[in-house]
């Protein structure tokens, strides 16, 4: 093969394996931006599920007042960081101490006999723990995707694409995993 | 001086006639030798599964394994392959066991077998082209869980490119050193995903390095050699009881989580399976 032309293939290579990192780049990003879909949705639907939660321990438990009231304003902090304008670091934060009032709420419920047999109740608590851990199993898939992004965000020669044409660095959402201290404990 | 006497008297054998009848003799005896020990090695291992038997309540031979007939077993799993010729089961032996399912002992029926199947194999000789079939063996645990798997879940050992990087295809977990051992194929990602939490992937690469697992419709199978055996059961058997305490150790090691997003409830059984 003359020189010349393998020169003008190694030239037409450059533009055509940028476009392939590029489109990668595209898809990853579409990925990601899936899979924060899928958590979102499934943090709404913690959030839907509280307030009936606390319903149901109050007509038990009138008298636990304060735990209550405060897992009522810790899902409305949360309810309040879902908008996009909120750094992802204040949503975690936020789903945190909403998780931290449901513990102490679950924790409670455990002195109430009564409460624990009643099944509305029980089918609560089971539908929170499998709301649950499908959060982290959405959390465990969105940062898989974001940590691929930033392998290749970060490596020779991806790195100039992404730099040339601003795919920005993307941020882990790390929360505490509540499923485990949400599951009913069962008798060996 | 013996020696010569000896070649002198093949060099004489050589030029007669007889030297067919004794190669024909040699393989009549090598063909009854091979016989009589394989019937001694079918003799013992039916002994030393009968011992395994009366060691567990309810164990005893199976022909179709946790009521799965071969035909349905095979080309499902990467340890029950078709091959070109014949496949089946042999020497299978289970009953119902308790497993830890999502910390709670749940009695579900388990089976342990050999499965084998004979793969073409072309050769060529003086003659031309030649066909003929291998054996391939695998050994197998079969455990019927109490609950239905939507989509098949493959976990096994990744190929010699995959290790190195070059070729890793399956789903890619947090552990580096658990995506370059093992190759993980499944299409619900989610339901892998809560499968394989970072104690399960600590266990399997601690104690499942060269073996395979797979999950499909009610089925648990772990396939390959375990480690260690028990001395007092011979042949293959002698792998039973290790690939029992290997089977208890995995769904001891499965996260609750992927119990209950496979809607799985404490207290909920297998039905046990009787052989027809």
């Amino acid at each position: 093969m003359e020189p010349l032309i393998i020169v003008l293939l190694a030239i037409a290579a450059v533009p055509l394996l940028g476009i392939f990192s590029y489109n990668r780049f595209i898809a990853q990003a579409a990925s990601i931006e899936a899979t924060w879909a899928n958590i979102e949705a499934e943090l709404q639907r913690r959030h839907d599920l509280v307030p009936n939660l606390v319903a149901t321990v109050e007509g038990y438990a009138s008298h636990e007042r304060g735990v209550l009231e405060q897992v009522t304003e810790a899902r409305t902090r949360a309810v309040a960081s879902v908008p996009t304008d909120v750094t992802m670091t204040d949503q975690a934060r936020a789903e945190d101490a909403l998780t931290q009032g449901l513990t102490t709420l679950l924790a409670i419920t455990e002195s109430y006999p009564d409460l624990q047999s009643d099944t509305a109740f029980r089918d609560l608590q089971r539908q929170l723990v499998e709301t649950e851990d499908r959060i982290a199993a959405a959390r465990r898939l969105y940062n898989l995707e974001v940590a691929a992004f930033e392998r290749r965000r970060q490596a020779v020669p991806s790195n100039l694409v992404a730099s040339a044409l601003g795919f920005d660095a993307r941020e882990m959402f790390e929360i505490r995993d509540p499923a485990a201290e949400h599951a009913p404990h069962v008798a060996p | 001086m013996a020696g010569s006497e000896t070649l002198i008297a093949v060099a004489y054998l050589a030029r007669s006639e007889d030297l067919l009848w004794i190669f024909t003799g040699l393989a009549v005896v090598v063909f009854v030798a091979s016989r009589i020990h394989a019937a001694h090695r079918r003799r013992a291992i039916h002994q030393a599964i009968g011992k395994l038997v009366r060691r567990h309540d309810g164990w005893h031979r199976q022909a179709w394994p946790c009521g799965q007939q071969p035909d349905l077993l095979v080309g499902r799993f990467a340890a029950t392959p078709r091959g070109d010729r014949r496949y089946g089961v042999r020497y299978a032996v289970g009953g119902p066991t308790e497993l830890e399912i999502a910390g709670t002992a749940s009695v579900c029926e388990v089976a342990f077998l050999e499965w084998f199947s004979e793969a073409r194999r072309h050769g060529r000789s003086r003659r031309g082209h030649r066909t003929r079939y291998e054996e391939r063996t695998d050994l197998v645990a079969l455990a019927r869980l109490p609950v239905h798997i939507p989509r098949k879940i493959a976990i096994g050992p990744e190929s010699l490119l995959g290790r190195t990087g070059l070729t890793r295809g399956g789903a890619q977990l947090e552990s580096d050193a658990f995506n370059r051992r093992f190759r993980v194929e499944g299409e619900a990602r989610t339901l892998v995903v809560q499968l394989l939490d970072a104690n399960l992937q600590q266990v399997l690469l601690d104690a499942f390095g060269r073996r395979g697992v797979e999950f499909s419709d009610e089925l648990l199978v772990l396939s390959g050699k375990p480690t260690h055996r028990d001395p007092t059961l011979r042949h293959l058997v002698g792998s039973y009881p290790a690939m029992h305490q290997d089977l208890g150790q995995l769904c001891r090691a499965i996260p609750a989580q992927f119990w209950r997003a496979l809607g799985w409830r404490p207290g909920q059984q297998t039905p046990t399976t009787e052989d027809a």
